[in-house]
C-alpha cells in the first residue's frame, strides 16, 4: 500500500509525552514539589492527552482504508552506511494496536483515577503510565527496528518503574527488579536478531526488511541457517517481554504493582509486543519453518504450563496473571503455525477481556479492602452487581464459550494449528487441553470470588460497597468490547451462514499479513472446522461450569478430595521454577561476582594500581640516599661512569 | 720503552688523576683546593710536552695563560673558602650540606 | 748531549711520590708543601726540555705567588689536625682508585702508540739561532696573541676585585 505524508502518527507518538512532562516537570515546578499534585489534576493531565490520541487514531483508522501514514522528521544516525531515520508510519497493523493502547489506555486512566484516589504519588504514577503509553505508541509506530527497540526498552523500564511503584516495600522493590532484569535478558537475544537482520538486509527499516523478505521468499537466495538464528534470537527477546518459557517468570511477580497497572501493561500492551514483533517480521518468519515449529511448541507448552499453574493460586491476581502467560502462549502457538493474522486477533480480543478482568478484580480488591485472597472472598454476587456482571462476560470471553470474543479468536488458534501447513497435532492436542484449563480456572475464579458462602472477615464485610462509577465506566466498556470484539474476526463458516459475514479483520491486515486461508477440512488431523468449533464449545461451557460447581464452597483441589494434596502443593508452587532458577543461575552468578568483586578487582587490578603507587615510594625511598647533598659524592659517580663508558667502549671497539 | 717525549704525559696523566682523586676524596676544602692547582699543572705539563715534541710554540703561550688564570683563580678559590669558614664554622666538606636530598 | 731521560725519569718518580703524600696526607701543611715540591719538579722539567720561559713563570708564579697564599690561608685559619679525613679501602676510596687507574691505564696505553711528529720547525737548536726560548715566546705572545695576552690582564684585575669583595667582612 502507498504511504502518505502526515503528521498524524508524530502527534498521536508525541501527545502521552505531553502528559508524561506536565505530570513530571511543569505541575511539579508549579507545585513546588513532587507528591503534591492532586489526584484530578495529574488524572487530567495524562487522560486528556491520551484520549486526545486516541480521537486522532480513530481519525488515522479512516484514511488508513486508502493508504499508510508516513512521517520522517529527520534523519536520527548516520554512521558510515548505516543510516538510520526516526521514521514513524501507521499501516493497518500499527493502527490496530494504536487504538488498542490509546483506547484501553484511556480507559485504565480513569480507572486509575478513582482506584489510586487516595495514593499520594499519584502524580509520579501518571507521569510513568503517560511514558508508557510514549513508549509502547513508539515501538508500534516506529518504522526501524531501532525505534521499535526504542519503544521495547522504554516499555521495559516503565514496567519496573510502574511495578515497582510502592518501592518502599522491599518485595514490591525486587518485584520491579525481577522484571526488568528478566526483560533485559531477553533484549539481549533481540539485539542478536536485530544486528542479524541487519547485516542479511543492509537497513533497519521495516520497507526495505519486506521488501528482501518477499525478493527472497521469490527467488529462495538466502541462508536458511542465518534467517533461522535470526528468528530464534527474535523470539528469545519475545518471551523476555511476553513472559513465556524460560522468562516469564516475572509476570507473576508483576502483580505486586498497582492493578490497571496490571490491566494496562501486563494484559493488554507491554506483553504483547512480542506478538506485534512477529506479526511486523512475518515475512522473516515464514523463511525460517524450524524457528516457527519451535515458536509454535513453546508457546503451546508455555500455555499448558500456565494453565496448569493458575488452577491452584489462591490470590486472584496471580489467577490472571498466569491466565495472560497462558494466552500468550496461544498467540505464540498462532504465530508459530503461520496464521500470524490469528495472534493479533486474539491480542486484539485477549486486550479486551483480559484488561476487564483485570480492572474487574482492582474493583473487587478495592472494595474488599486491598484483599486480594479468594479464599478469603466468596458471595460477592450481591454486593458487587455491576463488578459481577462485567467479570461475567470477561470470563465467558475468556473461556471461550460462543459467541464471546474469545471464542473466535480463541477457536481460530486451534483449528489453524492442525488446518495450515505449518500446524503440529501435538500443539493442538496442547492447546485443547490448555482451553479447557483456562475454562476450568476462570469458572473457579468466580466461584470463589463472587458465589457461595462468605468467608469475608468482619471488618471488610462492613466496608463492601460497589465502586464508584468512574470505575464502573470502563469495565462496561470493556465488557461490550469482549462481549462483541469477536465479530471482527467472524470465520467463513459461520459468516456465510450469517449472510456472507467477511473475516473483518484478516481482510483489513491483508496488505500486512497475508491472508491465509482456512480450508474447510484440515490438512493434519482430518477433522472439518464445524466439529472443532462444536467441540471446543463444548469444552469449554462444560469446564466452566465443572470449574463454578466444583470450587463453590471448596476452593482448593485438596479440600475436594486429598489425593490432590502433593500436586496441588507443586502446582500452587508453581513447580519450584524461581527457587530452580535461583539456585541453578542466580546462585553461581552471586559467587561468581563476588569472586570477581574480591579476588580479580581488590586483590588483582587494585592490587596492581596500589602497588604501582607503592612500589614507586619504596624505590624512592630507597634511591633517597644517594642525594645526601655532597658535592664530591656526585663528582664521584660522574668520574666513575666516565671511567666505565671510556673502558668500555675501547672494549667494544676491540673486540 | 718510554721515549723522552712520552715521559712527560704519562706523568703528567698520573698527576692529573691524583689531583682527581684529591678532588673527589679528601674532605678538607683546603687540601681540595691544591688538588685542582695539581690538576692545573698537570695539564700544563703535558701542553708543554705536546708543545716542544712537534716543535710549535703554541703549546707554551696557551701555558702562560692557564697559569695566569690558575692564580687568579686560586686567589678567588681562597676567598670563597674563607666565606665557607665564616658561615660554617669548618672548613670540613661535610658540613656544606645544606642541598641535602 | 746529555740524554735527558734519566733527570726526567728522577724527577718523575718525585713528583709522583710527592702526588702520594699529597693524597694521603692528614695535615694540610703537609699537602701544601708536598704541592710546592711537585711544583718545583715540574719546574725542573719545563727547564730540562727547553721551555725556559715557562719554567720561570711557573717558578714566579705558581710556587711563588700561588703557593704562598695557600700557606697564609692554612695560617690564618689555624687549622688544626682534622680527623680521618677518607676512611682506607671504605667503598667510596675503591671506586675512585679504580676508576682513576682505569683512567691512567687508558690513557698510557693510548699515549705509548703515539709518536711525536715535527709540525713546525722550533727545535732547541732553532730557537738558540733565533734568540733563546723567551725572545721568540714573547715575540709570538705580543703580536699573534697580542689580544689574549690584553684580555688576560683583564681577567687578573677582575679576579683581584672579586677576591677583594668576597673576602671583606660584611658590614650589616
Amino acid at each position: 500500500m502507498e504511504a502518505q505524508y502526515s503528521l498524524i502518527p508524530l502527534f498521536i507518538l508525541l501527545l502521552p509525552m505531553v502528559g508524561f512532562l506536565l505530570n513530571g516537570i511543569v505541575l511539579p515546578l508549579a507545585l513546588k514539589g513532587f507528591g503534591r499534585t492532586s489526584v484530578g489534576a495529574a488524572a487530567c493531565a495524562s487522560t486528556i492527552p491520551l484520549a486526545t490520541a486516541f480521537v486522532l487514531g480513530l481519525v488515522a483508522f479512516n484514511q488508513l482504508e486508502y493508504s499508510n501514514l508516513l512521517i520522517e522528521p529527520y534523519q536520527w544516525l548516520a554512521i558510515g552506511e548505516l543510516k538510520i531515520n526516526f521514521s514513524l508510519k501507521m499501516d493497518r497493523l500499527s493502527g490496530l494496536l494504536t487504538l488498542i493502547i490509546t483506547g484501553i489506555g484511556t480507559l485504565i486512566h480513569l480507572f486509575s483515577a478513582s482506584y489510586l484516589a487516595t495514593e499520594k504519588g499519584i502524580g509520579r504514577y501518571y507521569t510513568y503510565l503517560s511514558l508508557f503509553c510514549f513508549s509502547m505508541l513508539l515501538l508500534v509506530l516506529g518504522n526501524e527496528l531501532p525505534l521499535l527497540f526504542f519503544g521495547w526498552e522504554g516499555v521495559g523500564l516503565c514496567s519496573y518503574l510502574l511495578i515497582g511503584f510502592w518501592y518502599t516495600d522491599t518485595e514490591k522493590a525486587n518485584a520491579g527488579k525481577k522484571a526488568f532484569i528478566t526483560n533485559r535478558v531477553g533484549d539481549l537475544g533481540f539485539l542478536v536478531g536485530a544486528f542479524l537482520i541487519y547485516k542479511m538486509v543492509g537497513s533497519f527499516n521495516f520497507d526495505v526488511m519486506t521488501a528482501a523478505f518477499a525478493d527472497w521468499s521469490s527467488t529462495g537466495n538466502f541462508d536458511v541457517f542465518l534467517v533461522t538464528a535470526t528468528c530464534l534470537a527474535l523470539f528469545v527477546g519475545a518471551t523476555g517481554k511476553s513472559a513465556q518459557i524460560p522468562l516469564y517468570i516475572w509476570l507473576p511477580d508483576a502483580m505486586s504493582g498497582p492493578t490497571p497497572v496490571s490491566a494496562l501493561i501486563h494484559a493488554a500492551t507491554m506483553v504483547t509486543a512480542g506478538v506485534y514483533m512477529i506479526a511486523r517480521l512475518n515475512g522473516l518468519f515464514e523463511l525460517a519453518p524450524t524457528a516457527l515449529t519451535v515458536i509454535a511448541y513453546v508457546g503451546a507448552f508455555t500455555a499448558l504450563f500456565a494453565g496448569t499453574i493458575a488452577i491452584a493460586q489462591k490470590d486472584i491476581k496471580k489467577v490472571l496473571a498466569y491466565s495472560t502467560v497462558s494466552q500468550l502462549g496461544f498467540m505464540f502457538m498462532a504465530t508459530g503455525v503461520g496464521a500470524y493474522q490469528t495472534a493479533v486477533f486474539h491480542l486484539m480480543t485477549h486486550a479486551f477481556f483480559k484488561a476487564l478482568l483485570f480492572l474487574g478484580s482492582g474493583s473487587v480488591i478495592h472494595a474488599c479492602h486491598h484483599e486480594q485472597d479468594m479464599t478469603k472472598m466468596g458471595g460477592l454476587k450481591k454486593y458487587l452487581p455491576h463488578t459481577h456482571f462485567t467479570m461475567l462476560i470477561g470470563s465467558l470471553a475468556i473461556s471461550g464459550i460462543p459467541f464471546f470474543s474469545g471464542f473466535f479468536s480463541k477457536d481460530e488458534i486451534l483449528y489453524s494449528s492442525i488446518a495450515l501447513p505449518g500446524g503440529q497435532v501435538f500443539v493442538f492436542i496442547m492447546g485443547v487441553l490448555t482451553a479447557a484449563l483456562t475454562a476450568l480456572y476462570t469458572g473457579r475464579m468466580m466461584s470463589m470470588t463472587f458465589y457461595g458462602n462468605e468467608r469475608l472477615d468482619h471488618h471488610t464485610k462492613e466496608h463492601l460497597h460497589e465502586s464508584p462509577g468512574l470505575m464502573l465506566f470502563p469495565l462496561y466498556t470493556l465488557a461490550a468490547l469482549a462481549a462483541i470484539g469477536g465479530l471482527f474476526g467472524v470465520p467463513h463458516l459461520l459468516g456465510d451462514f450469517l449472510g456472507h459475514l467477511p473475516h473483518l479483520l484478516s481482510q483489513w491486515l491483508s496488505p500486512v499479513i497475508p491472508i491465509r486461508e482456512l480450508p474447510l477440512v484440515a490438512v493434519k488431523l482430518p477433522l472439518h472446522e464445524g466439529v472443532v468449533m462444536a467441540g471446543s464449545s463444548i469444552i469449554a461451557i462444560l469446564c466452566f461450569t465443572l470449574g463454578i460447581v466444583l470450587f463453590k464452597n471448596k476452593q482448593t483441589m485438596t479440600q475436594r478430595s486429598a489425593s490432590f494434596a502433593p500436586i496441588e502443593k507443586i502446582l500452587a508452587n508453581k513447580y519450584y521454577i524461581d527457587e530452580m532458577y535461583q539456585l541453578l543461575i542466580l546462585n553461581p552468578l552471586a559467587k561468581s561476582a563476588k569472586v570477581c568483586a574480591e579476588v580479580i578487582d581488590r586483590l588483582g587490578i587494585d592490587g596492581a594500581v596500589n602497588g604501582v603507587g607503592s612500589g614507586a615510594r619504596r624505590m624512592s625511598q630507597q634511591l633517597k640516599v644517594l642525594q645526601n647533598g655532597d658535592v664530591q659524592t656526585a663528582a664521584l659517580w660522574m668520574i666513575a661512569g666516565t671511567a666505565l663508558a671510556v673502558v668500555g667502549i675501547i672494549v667494544l671497539t676491540l673486540i | 720503552m718510554m721515549s723522552q717525549a712520552h715521559l712527560p704525559q704519562v706523568l703528567a696523566l698520573f698527576l692529573f688523576v691524583v689531583g682527581m682523586l684529591i678532588v673527589l676524596l679528601r674532605r678538607n676544602t683546603i687540601v681540595l683546593l691544591m688538588g685542582i692547582e695539581l690538576m692545573l699543572n698537570a695539564a700544563n705539563l703535558s701542553l708543554v710536552a705536546f708543545a716542544r715534541a712537534s716543535g710549535q710554540l703554541d703549546g707554551q703561550v696557551m701555558v702562560f695563560f692557564v697559569i695566569t688564570i690558575a692564580a687568579a683563580e686560586s686567589a678567588v678559590g681562597l676567598s670563597i673558602l674563607v666565606n665557607l669558614y665564616r658561615n660554617f664554622g669548618s672548613i670540613n666538606t661535610d658540613q656544606a650540606k645544606t642541598l641535602q636530598g | 748531549m746529555v740524554n735527558i731521560i734519566y733527570p726526567m725519569g728522577a724527577l718523575a718518580v718525585i713528583c709522583a711520590v710527592l702526588a702520594l703524600v699529597m693524597l694521603f696526607s692528614k695535615d694540610a701543611l703537609t699537602c701544601a708543601m708536598s704541592l710546592l715540591g711537585i711544583l718545583l719538579s715540574t719546574a725542573a722539567i719545563y727547564g730540562l726540555i727547553g721551555a725556559h720561559f715557562v719554567a720561570t713563570i711557573q717558578l714566579v708564579v705558581y710556587a711563588g705567588a700561588i703557593m704562598v697564599l695557600f700557606i697564609f690561608s692554612i695560617m690564618l685559619l689555624n687549622l688544626k689536625k682534622l680527623g680521618t679525613d677518607f676512611t682506607l679501602f671504605s667503598p667510596r676510596f675503591l671506586i675512585a682508585a679504580v676508576s682513576g687507574l682505569s683512567l691512567v691505564g687508558i690513557g698510557a696505553w693510548a699515549i705509548l702508540g703515539w709518536s711525536p711528529v715535527e709540525r713546525d720547525q722550533w727545535s732547541n737548536d732553532a730557537m738558540l739561532a733565533a734568540g733563546g726560548n723567551t725572545q721568540v715566546l714573547a715575540h709570538s705572545l705580543f703580536t699573534q696573541h697580542g689580544i689574549a695576552f690584553e684580555a688576560v690582564s683583564l681577567a687578573l684585575i677582575i679576579a683581584l676585585i672579586g677576591a677583594v669583595t668576597l673576602a671583606k667582612r660584611k658590614f650589616n
